[in-house]
């Protein structure tokens, strides 16, 4: 018998080519009982691979191939969990005390935390390996003697499979070393994929890793096919002549326990010399008097049971951890928002986490938190994305460093990076590479091929030759993890030091993350508290400061609810940017829906959603809350919990109820179901299912065809949807956004283009769209504009920041050499600001100077090639035209005061009778008519009938037009839909409520001519 | 060393491990084998797996042949003087 002692899964980043649950797959089916995962200076396979080889009856050891101090590789593996914990403390400081990437260990650290872990001497580049391949057998001996004298009998001399050039002479010193140091042998794998099959997509990989083409050669290239999980027979031939280092792999397996222990609750302890769990019930009830006055009966109770299931859970903690963070938050003035699951818990309302009466809206605890799936509890936060760091930074405090660090995410291989990144590998120029990357959607890297058939803009490349094998081994790298990232907000704290846990590495932004990500971070016991940037509490804050000043009595928390003029606003279809609700798809709802109070804004937000939009839920609630169609209840039971959502399922927490009352599930089985339905991967599942729900339906009194229908119901949902806590939460925040764009439209969209990028749209749509409500633009102001977007009354007055290469230095000279007074004129400016003369051009070309010059172009020769030191005579030159100035101005800026690119092919448009967007409200609905415009996010969102609908918006210089192409037409026009940036559409007008679009019939390319050529080089 | 990519003979002993090998006009005796080592081979052009040997004859000549396994064919690569 035989156990693999070195093997690399995908997280040895572009050194391991099959997936952890193939390489398990393939160790059952060779009958093996354990298997050891080895990456490379890093455990993140771990806890996967705990589960999954656990899972197969196989037992896991756990280990690494770490790298030592000048380069070599040494094998590590724990004897439990003592050992998996040195492990942890090795990686660590592998990564934190030497440059990012290039982890190394040295002796003294190996020996400082050898306890818990047998060594293997490594591979081909392992210390003792490598020295005898070199001829240095003296050397190979020395290192040698120190391993034994370190470890003793946990010390073994790895044979590595002879594939390789001088493998066999290898092994025969390495024995004989074995022989005369009395260091037992241990035969290896050094496995990097499961099947011999898998060699290409290894090799592929070192190409990636090093930068390399196929065709090139470099030593890191695996030069054979033979790193696969070799079985044990196949082993046992390959080291006939060491019967004994066969039998070691079997004895160190034996000699090694599973390390970790998932499950267990390693969440910090909130620090407080009271109980935490009384503690606790005193925030909340002194909360809970805060938010309701008077207690009821029915709060009382429910409270109580949130309180009684969290202490079970003993996650009293982790709620006061969430609270100190809000605390804090609070008194910082730092704007945040509970948002997720979280909002159906009274005690987080309680706590100030969360600003949704769970209790008013009759939400489930038990889709947050239920003893049956004893899950730890998850809060996401959003916070005012400037200060996101600062609080992140008070946890670091709070908990200590030692006890804080990011989580981790993996960044896979999709469609567009494998593309790229194998298509390098195999000589395609990196142009036509990218290009061709970009016609593809968002879509998985085994999806190309089905995709070429799909998609009519991507049919052209299927009969193309010389990309099958790119398409054949993207397929093949599919979801392997590329690198360790940081998760936008994820931070974990642990009750115990951190390395012992979890390596802790330096992402490329500086911050310390763990070796885990998410869902590891849960199953290990650890708190994961996503402390999210939300960009839009951004805007808000400055918009309600920029209100403030002008209104004292203004108050945000105030906003009342029921405004009639924001709801009239939302119902023309006005949205954009107003938060969650500016996509086409929500502009079309909110101008048929006719939204009259809060709870149709949290309809509205769970409406678009794919859970509603495939069940085919969207029109009858229009229709229902319209009063135009009577709503319905497959059983009477249905009705007190869809009567709110007109008898349709909007919500999450709407599954768990009809699972209750249907079925008779207890809430935390419902919960359960709910999450089986949204994981669903096979037909087989969802039947099993199905047979259960009714079954469990017939005892509780439903007849079995209702039943039927009602589990059709709940599957048609499955669970693609927002948890109404959630939709409430987001619902509030939209609501006030519009508020503000309604009311406040020059603090609104100054705040909006402030932040960009964010949202659906670009700085230009913004803009349009601020002027079609009045307000002007203001150029940019070399004496007026600001380094921020600057509301005045009816007016915004463009940024200086806005300007193209414009730094934060270039923004402070200016504004600090303009505290001594105005600048009089360009000559005056360079006299008294030093800046690079790109930007000097670029402010004198987005007209900064317009008001202490008239002509641009005369600047621009003035300031010649030089620095502004000196400026040369003013010349008697005619200015840039109009349309110069614009594509100057578009160009530097990205939107412009005035003016709009297709305003400038107007006339020509006009002849060939295309109309503008403003002109089209007069039209009849059905009229055929021909609009133009840029081309803004094209998309193809899923729909009910699994066929693809293509949504465009068109701008013009009068507005924004949204435009569906069907599949029929799509199939004819797509080629253009995704390629073109300014298109000429023939449709039919189409009329719904108070929204307007086309349906598109025809689709072509509109020539930009001069417009779509880059602004001219600046003379000089 | 001489550079020759010639196909050839090559009769195996028990272990299946090349015993001599034999172009026209000569025969080669194996005397040790020295090494062996696999190769992948261009697989992107459709190129089999190679078992390489480096191999001392009786004669006291240094070869290195190959086994092409996607052709089953012997091909003599170096000759070391």
């Amino acid at each position: 018998m035989f156990v693999h002692l070195h093997v690399h899964s995908p997280f040895s980043f572009l050194d391991g080519a099959s997936p952890l649950e193939r390489l398990i797959d393939r160790a059952a089916e060779l009958g093996m009982e354990a298997l050891a995962l080895t990456d490379h200076d890093n455990v993140c396979g771990a806890v996967r691979f705990h589960r999954l080889a656990q899972g197969k009856g196989i037992k896991p050891i756990q280990g690494v191939e770490i790298t030592l101090a000048g380069g070599g590789h040494l094998t590590l593996l724990a004897k439990g969990p003592g050992g998996y914990g040195n492990i942890c403390r090795l990686i660590t400081k592998a990564h934190l005390d030497n440059p990012r990437g290039t982890p190394q260990i040295t002796p003294e650290d190996l020996a400082r935390h050898k306890d818990g872990l047998i060594v293997l001497s490594g591979c081909r580049r392992g210390p003792i390996a490598s020295s005898l391949l070199q001829g240095d057998y003296d050397g190979a001996r020395e290192l040698a003697e120190w391993y034994k004298r370190t470890w003793g009998q946990d010390f073994y001399l790895e044979l590595p499979p002879p594939h390789l050039p001088g493998g066999r002479r290898l092994n025969r010193l390495l024995a004989e070393l074995g022989d005369v140091l009395a260091i037992p042998l241990v035969a290896a794998g050094n496995v990097h994929y499961a099947e011999k099959a898998d060699y290409p997509v290894c090799d592929l990989l070192a190409c990636l890793r090093t930068g390399t083409t196929l065709e090139d050669v470099h030593p890191l290239r695996p030069l054979n096919g033979e790193d696969y999980l070799k079985s044990s027979r196949e082993m046992e031939t390959l080291f006939a002549d060491y019967p004994g280092a066969l039998e070691n792999s079997c004895k160190i397996a034996a000699a090694c326990e599973p390390a970790l222990d998932l499950g267990r609750n390693l969440f910090p302890r909130y620090p407080t010399e009271e109980k935490a769990s009384h503690l606790l019930r005193r925030l909340v009830w002194d909360g809970a008097h805060q938010r309701y006055g008077s207690l009821s009966t029915g709060v009382r109770e429910r409270l109580e049971h949130e309180l009684a299931i969290i202490e079970q859970l003993d996650v009293a903690d982790y709620f006061l951890v969430v609270w100190d963070v809000v605390r804090f938050a609070n008194a910082k003035g730092i704007r945040y928002a509970g948002r997720g699951s979280a909002a159906d818990s009274a005690v987080a309302y309680c706590l100030g986490i969360t600003e949704v009466d769970a209790i008013a809206r009759g939400l489930l605890f038990e889709r947050f938190l239920s003893l049956e799936r004893a899950q730890k509890p998850d809060i996401d936060i959003d916070f005012d994305a400037r200060y996101r760091d600062l609080v992140a930074d008070y946890v670091y405090d709070k908990y200590g460093a030692e006890h804080v660090a990011s989580v981790c995410t993996f960044n896979t291989f999709r469609a567009r990076s494998a593309i790229r990144e194998v298509g390098k590998a195999l000589g395609f120029a990196p142009e036509e590479l990218d290009a061709l990357a970009k016609r593809f959607p968002h879509i998985p890297a085994d999806a190309i091929e089905p995709a070429l058939d799909h998609f009519p803009e991507l049919s052209f490349l299927k009969g193309e030759r010389r990309y099958r094998l790119l398409w054949r081994l993207c397929a093949a790298v599919a979801g392997l993890p590329r690198f360790i990232g940081t998760h936008l907000g994820g931070l974990v704290i642990s009750g115990v030091p951190l390395v012992e846990i979890t390596p802790l590495q330096q992402a490329a932004k500086g911050a310390l993350i763990a070796q885990f990500d998410k869902d590891d971070i849960e199953d290990l016991g650890l708190l994961k508290l996503d402390l999210l940037s939300l960009r839009t509490l951004s805007v808000v804050e400055d918009a309600v400061a920029a209100i403030s000043r002008a209104d004292d009595d203004f108050s945000y928390l105030h906003i009342p609810l029921d405004d009639e003029e924001t709801y009239q606003m939302l119902g023309r279809g006005e949205t954009i940017g107003v938060f969650q609700l500016e996509s086409p798809a929500q502009r079309a709802l909110q101008a048929r829906l006719g939204a009259k109070g809060i709870e149709d804004i949290v309809a509205s937000v769970a409406l678009i959603r794919p859970g509603p939009i495939k069940g085919d839920m969207v029109e009858p609630f229009i229709a229902r809350r319209q009063g135009k169609e009577e709503t319905e209840y497959l059983h009477p039971r249905l009705e007190p919990i869809l009567a709110k959502t007109y008898g349709v399922i909007l919500f999450q927490e709407q599954v768990l109820e009809i699972a209750i009352a249907v079925g008779g599930f207890s809430p935390g089985e419902a919960d359960n179901l709910r999450k089986v339905l949204s994981s669903l991967r096979s037909q087989r599942e969802l039947d099993e299912l199905g047979r259960q729900f009714i079954a469990r339906a017939q005892t509780n009194g439903i007849d079995a065809q209702r039943a039927e229908a009602i589990f059709s119901l709940i599957a048609g949902y499955a669970g693609y949807g927002f948890c109404e806590a959630h939709a409430a939460a987001f619902g509030t925040t939209a609501y006030k956004t519009a508020y503000l764009a309604a009311h406040y439209p020059a603090e609104f969209f100054a705040a909006l283009l402030n932040h960009q990028p964010m949202g659906f749209y670009p700085p230009q749509t913004i803009r349009l769209e601020a002027s079609r409500r009045g307000i002007t633009f203001l150029p940019v102001d070399i004496n007026e504009s600001g380094p921020d977007y600057l509301p005045g009354e009816g007016t915004i007055r463009i940024s200086l920041g806005q300007v193209k290469d414009m730094g934060a230095q270039h923004l402070e000279a200016i504004l600090k050499a303009r505290e001594a007074g105005p600048f009089a004129g360009l000559e005056d400016f360079c006299r008294r600001v030093r800046l690079p003369r790109n930007i000097i051009a670029n402010l004198i070309l987005v007209g900064a100077f317009d008001g202490l010059h008239p002509n641009r172009r005369a600047l621009l020769w003035q300031l010649g090639r030089g620095d502004g030191t000196e400026l040369l005579p003013p010349p008697q030159i005619e200015d840039f035209s109009p349309y110069q100035k614009f594509l100057y101005e578009y160009s530097l800026l990205g939107l412009t005061a005035g003016g709009h690119l297709i305003g400038f092919l107007r006339p020509k448009l006009g002849q060939r009778g295309i109309l503008a967007r403003a002109q089209l409200d007069s039209l009849p609905d059905g009229k055929k008519v021909q609009v133009a415009g840029l081309v803004i996010r094209p998309h193809r969102p899923p729909t009910k009938s699994g066929r693809t609908v293509v949504f465009l918006t068109l701008e013009d210089e009068t507005g924004i037009i949204d435009v569906t192409v069907f599949e029929n037409v799509y199939r004819r026009f797509g080629h253009l839909l995704f390629s073109h940036p300014a298109l000429i559409i023939e449709g039919t007008l189409q009329k719904r409520g108070a929204g307007l679009g086309i349906i598109a019939r025809r689709a072509e390319s509109l020539p930009l001519g001069d417009a779509r050529s880059p602004a001219p080089s600046p003379p000089g | 060393m001489k550079v020759r990519q010639r196909q050839i003979e090559v009769l195996l002993d028990q272990q299946g491990e090349p015993a001599s090998f034999s172009w026209p006009g000569q025969r080669e005796v194996v005397a040790e084998i020295i090494d062996k080592w696999w190769e992948g081979g261009r697989w992107w052009a459709g190129e089999g797996e190679m078992i390489v040997y480096r191999l001392l004859t009786r004669r006291g000549g240094l070869y290195e042949i190959h086994f092409h396994s996607g052709e089953g064919t012997w091909w003599l690569d170096r000759v070391f003087d």
